[in-house]
């Protein structure tokens, strides 16, 4: 199989009064090796559908196919136990990943150091800046290095520098023929780092496929809005 | 390539827990409660209550174990039920653990976390009383091992409780499910309603430092029926647990 990702028909109804479609008949398929950027308005479904991927929620309908034995997963807020350090976040996260003690620590060490905490290892997790955080949670995600990552909001909170060494991550894992699905609102990252593109509005996918062909001569942002509203002014 | 263990995933998240509490200052805490501890028990002993040793150790027991499991209780349940609030469950539940694995986990680490803070309240507190004082060491250990199995049932509770409400409610209904689990026996021959015994954990069946002190000592199977017992309640509230998180919407 040469898919890393396939979301068949994925719906999902939440019970109430009234009842609310949150995803409405989704499907598409993610090729291995590749970027793909879920972009949408607020509440349009796409931490929901990253959360079903994750294994976080179950669909109501349709079914979700991984082919990749782990995947990673950055949430959008990511929370840690404040009074715990990183390294100690990181090797007792391996454990999570039934990776052994030396493993862990080997695991936890190379990637402090690819985000760049290396020097903070040793500091209270409630100690680090939203940036650091931000960064440790895509290490956590990274960890044991996953053939899939499922990224929210990852370039949220960081300065221009440190967005751009995360971009420089995720790209790297692309390289390295891990497959990204990412959700962000920044365009111009997405439009920076995507291989393709899927559009979300009001649960349904509007649109997936190249990058380039969405956003043809304009810029992202611009063929994202008159896209969604074409009136929009 | 690795091994998959079952238990390892478990035993990991409890050690994250376990860590928190102790670098959460919950040691300080519990060395400060065996502080007050220790200096009341050797202010009561010498007071109006008499003279006896064992009054003196009875005292202490109850003061430490009271206090060291509501300290453990509370940061304990903090961590775990703040898992949803603060969103950390969300990166340990999307790693591939079991509903089971994060349910035994989770009581594991809330048992480790309440046990530290246990052992070094009930550690001060002793040595605090027993200087220049008669020890009977070998009574107090049993004392301590019985109020363990009190331990192992209450972190059930918490970890139960933490599937559904806020840390600081579930801290306070663990608390109140802890006075009606001592006051089981009372509601039982109040109420006459004998179901109650079987439906509701029975705490006071841990509360072994009056026995110690009016009774020369006890059968060791009564020990072991003690320990199966707080297994059996424990077991029968992680498995609720765990069917709980299998619900959990993230």
């Amino acid at each position: 199989m040469s898919f890393a990702l396939a979301v068949t028909n994925v719906s999902l109804i939440r019970d109430g009064r009234p009842r609310q479609t949150v995803l409405d008949g989704v499907s598409f398929m993610v090729p291995k090796g590749q970027i793909v950027s879920l972009i949408g308005q607020n509440g349009a479904g796409k931490t929901t559908l990253l959360k079903i991927i994750a294994g976080l929620l179950s669909p109501s309908r349709g079914s979700i196919t991984i082919n990749s034995p782990r995947i990673g997963f950055m949430p959008e807020q990511p929370g840690f136990l404040p009074a715990v350090t990183a390294w100690q976040w990181l090797v007792l996260t391996g454990g999570l990943l039934n990776l052994n003690r030396s493993e862990s620590k080997h695991q936890a060490d190379l990637w402090l150091r690819r985000v760049g905490l290396h020097t903070a290892r040793h500091q209270p997790i409630g100690r680090l800046s939203k940036g650091m955080r931000q960064r440790l949670a895509f290490a956590q995600a990274a960890l044991g290095d996953p053939q899939l990552l499922l990224l929210d909001e990852p370039l949220d909170g960081l300065d221009p520098i440190g967005r751009q060494d995360l971009k420089g991550l995720i790209l790297a894992a692309r390289d390295n023929g891990t497959t990204v699905i990412l959700c962000s609102h920044i365009l111009s990252d997405i439009d920076e780092l995507s291989d393709r593109l899927g559009v979300i509005d009001h649960g349904q996918l509007k649109f997936f496929g190249d990058t380039a062909s969405f956003r043809a001569d304009n810029d992202l942002e611009r063929s994202f809005v008159n896209f969604i509203n074409p009136q929009h002014v | 390539m690795f091994k998959m263990r079952w238990w390892r995933p478990p035993l990991s998240l409890a050690g994250l827990i376990a860590l928190s509490a102790w670098q959460s200052r919950g040691l300080l805490g519990g060395a400060i409660l065996g502080v007050v501890a220790g200096l009341s028990a050797r202010f009561f002993a010498t007071a109006s209550l008499g003279q006896d040793a064992r009054v003196m150790i009875d005292l202490l027991l109850a003061i430490t174990t009271i206090g060291s499991l509501a300290i453990g209780w509370l940061i304990a349940t903090n961590l775990a039920a703040a898992e949803q609030e603060r969103g950390a469950g969300l990166l340990l539940a999307s790693k591939p653990l079991t509903a089971g694995q994060y349910a035994v986990g989770r009581w594991l680490g809330i048992v480790v976390g309440s046990a530290l803070i246990y052992i070094i309240s009930a550690l001060v507190g002793c040595l605090i009383a027993s200087l220049g004082q008669q020890m009977p060491l070998a009574e107090l250990s049993l004392s301590w091992l019985t109020s363990g199995g009190e331990l192992l049932v209450l972190a059930a509770l918490a970890n139960l409780l933490a599937c559904w409400t806020t840390s600081s409610l579930a801290s306070f209904l663990t608390l109140a499910l802890w006075f009606i689990g001592h006051s089981i026996d009372v509601l039982v021959m109040s109420s006459g309603w004998q179901f109650l015994g079987y439906i509701l954990p029975n705490l006071n069946r841990f509360n072994l430092h009056e026995t110690y002190v009016t009774a020369t000592g006890l059968p060791g199977t009564f020990y072991v029926l003690t320990g199966v017992y707080a297994l059996s309640w424990s077991v029968v509230l992680v498995v609720l647990a765990s069917a709980a998180l299998k619900k959990r919407t993230w």
